[in-house]
């Protein structure tokens, strides 16, 4: 088990942790969530569920634990706009320039705005610069849905941030 | 247009497209233009989304122990299992059958125990009982054949000594009568009594022979020995009576000291019957006897409405009972008439249909025949449910169905039809009472002798009756019913 656990990490946790710090865009927080489905993956393997493509499985519960955590921060910082600045201002890199750091904040906040599988291919294609092949593959679903889904979410995104610039 | 241009950028465009779409941008202007801006919106998103060189590599050494530990944690187990194999798992069945199988055997045991407990109890009183009465009767045997030889001796002594008087010759006498003691503790034994009797008969006997020599002696010593016995007798007969009593006694408290209040009458039933003795057939529980009934009640309902005859079976006028019919219908027999035989949207005419066998009292079974379904259809349905008994499934009856072509000759059916009116085939179409509705009535009419019983005007289903062979001439004669059905 731990070998086989030992592989996996050595195998997936280089991009796992790419893909968890494009959307968390924070060191320690992408950690968490990148031990944390591999903490899911072995609770499933104790309950010997069968998982058909590991990776995309591990892909998949990646981006849900993000995605869980940005909603979470989203939530604090609607509760307690203080604590929440704090905590911006702990996760912002500080040789970033405002600029970017603006743009890049609302590219994020918009992206969060679209369904959960555009975000998430948007995620591969953009950030990770994934294949179609490779984000088919992640999903579960088709090259040919993949391009779809891809176009009507970059469509979406690029007229919000349009509008967003202008 | 703008898809296909993303897959080009992303380079996800297959050869032959590709080519083809650089020559259409190198020709079409604004498809160019498209082809730009699409380049630059996916340039600066890729520069937003695009993440910094601060991105981790490796999850912390804090983060891998952790999920070792969890790895780990589960190791053992599977190492276990591993060596151990595949674990028998008992079939879920198997298991409740050997469950049920020691909870009955346990109740059995603990049923019979209780049950025996008294008589098993009162066995062991009495067989203590006659060891020692059988001691005790070994005990005063004993002390009384001493005490007999003893008077004898003395008495061959005085006799032959010449001392023997009336008063000294009765005084050896008195140890022929069990001591005090041994009375006491004797148990009333019918056998000792005999004995006792027999060896009282004995002692004047030895008497005579011991006085042979002295007959004016010898003859007081009769008397005085026949007054002996009977006072002896007497006195035996008293104490015996006591005893008696005193043993009753005992007997009944012990019998208050056992639990099992039906111990008298187990003991009772098992001097009067030895079936008896067996364990009385455990009762079983209220709420499977309820069970029971309710599974016979309902076996005894599907008997009724699944009888092998095609369409809706009216058994009962009762209204519970129809009622229940009507739910079993729904669900099961009028789901497969509805598919055969029956369009479910007719379900008020079906309703109507039943309030008519209800109106007439009728506990013959009926046939629904659709005004949709075709002919062929509705005899299909209908050997289906005669030979429903063979026939169960829902499949074998789609195939029966399909077996029936609805381009088959009408005529035919029709001609089936006609003869079974007639009662001359029964087995296509026997004598009983059937359900139609108006257009099929109509058409049936033109073929078969129909006599109607009733009909509903709302819905204008009506009553059929097809006569059977003797009755098919009386059937020919319909009454007025069927002429202001007409008219209308």
């Amino acid at each position: 088990m731990s070998t086989d656990i030992k592989e996996l990490i050595d195998l997936h946790q280089g991009e796992l942790l790419h893909y968890a710090y494009g959307l968390v865009k924070n060191q320690d927080t992408a950690q968490d969530v990148v031990q944390d489905a591999y903490i899911k993956y072995l609770k499933q393997v104790k309950e010997k569920k069968d998982i058909a493509n590991v990776r995309a499985w591990l892909y998949r519960v990646t981006h849900n634990n993000a995605m869980d955590h940005l909603r979470k921060f989203k939530r604090v910082s609607e509760l307690e706009p203080e604590f929440a600045e704090r905590i911006e201002d702990k996760q912002a890199a500080p040789d970033k320039s405002l600029e970017i750091k603006d743009a890049s904040e609302a590219a994020v906040k918009l992206l969060g705005t679209l369904p959960e599988r555009e975000q998430q291919i948007i995620t591969l294609k953009v950030m990770e610069d994934k294949s179609y092949k490779e984000i088919a593959e992640i999903m579960g679903i088709t090259s040919t849905n993949v391009g779809f889904i891809l176009h009507s979410a970059l469509k979406k995104l690029r007229t919000d941030l349009k509008s967003l610039t202008n | 247009m703008d898809e296909k241009l993303i897959e080009y950028l992303h380079g996800e465009l297959p050869e032959d497209e590709r080519s083809e779409l650089e020559t259409q941008l190198s020709e079409d202007a604004e498809l160019k233009a498209l082809h730009d801006e699409l380049k630059q919106d996916l340039e600066q998103l890729s520069e937003i989304f695009t993440v910094d060189g601060e991105a981790p590599r490796e999850l912390s050494a804090d983060r891998l122990e952790a999920i070792f530990a969890e790895a780990e944690a589960d190791t053992p187990a599977e190492a276990d299992n591993s060596e151990a194999g595949e674990p028998i798992q008992m079939p879920r069945t198997m298991w409740w059958s050997v469950a049920a199988c020691f909870v009955i055997v346990a109740l059995i045991g603990v049923l019979n125990h209780n049950k025996m407990k008294p008589a098993m109890e009162m066995t062991k009183i009495s067989s203590d009982m006659a060891a020692e009465k059988s001691s005790l009767t070994k005990k005063a045997k004993s002390i009384q054949v001493n005490s007999r030889r003893d008077s004898r001796e003395i008495t061959e002594k005085k006799s032959q000594e010449g001392l023997g008087t009336e008063k000294e010759a009765t005084a050896p006498n008195s140890p022929v009568i069990a001591p005090e003691e041994v009375m006491e503790e004797a148990d009333l034994v019918d056998n000792l009594l005999a004995d006792e009797d027999a060896e009282m008969e004995e002692e004047p006997v030895a008497e005579k022979g011991a006085g042979a020599g002295k007959g004016a002696k010898a003859d007081t010593k009769n008397e005085s020995g026949e007054n002996r016995k009977k006072r002896k007798m007497v006195q035996q007969h008293e104490k015996l009576a006591d005893m008696k009593k005193a043993n009753r006694a005992i007997a009944k408290t012990e019998k208050s000291k056992l639990p099992a209040p039906s111990a008298g009458k187990l003991k009772d039933k098992m001097k009067a019957d030895p079936v008896a003795k067996k364990p009385a057939k455990m009762p079983a529980p209220k709420t499977v006897r309820r069970e029971l009934k309710k599974d016979a009640e309902t076996k005894a309902l599907k008997k009724q409405i699944e009888r092998p005859v095609a369409g809706l079976i009216m058994d009962s006028v009762d209204e519970a009972k129809a009622k229940t019919a009507k739910k079993k219908m729904k669900s099961k027999f009028f789901g497969k008439a509805a598919r055969l035989s029956f369009d479910k949207s007719k379900e008020k005419e079906l309703l109507a249909g039943i309030a008519l066998l209800k109106k007439n009292q009728l506990a013959a079974p009926g046939f629904i025949l659709s005004e949709k379904a075709t002919l062929s259809g509705n005899l299909a349905a209908f050997h289906f449910y005669r030979e429903s008994e063979k026939r169960q499934t829902k499949t074998e009856a789609n195939k029966m169905l399909d077996s029936v072509k609805k381009s088959e000759d009408e005529a035919k059916d029709l001609a089936i039809l006609k003869r079974a009116s007639a009662g001359q085939k029964a087995k296509a179409l026997p004598a009983g009472i059937y359900l139609m509705p108006e257009a099929l009535y109509l058409q049936y009419k033109k073929i078969a002798n129909l006599q109607i019983i009733d009909w509903d005007k709302k819905y204008k289903i009506y009553l059929i009756k097809i006569s059977p062979v003797a009755d098919a001439n009386a059937a020919k004669t319909e009454p007025k019913a069927e002429a202001e059905a007409d008219e209308e």
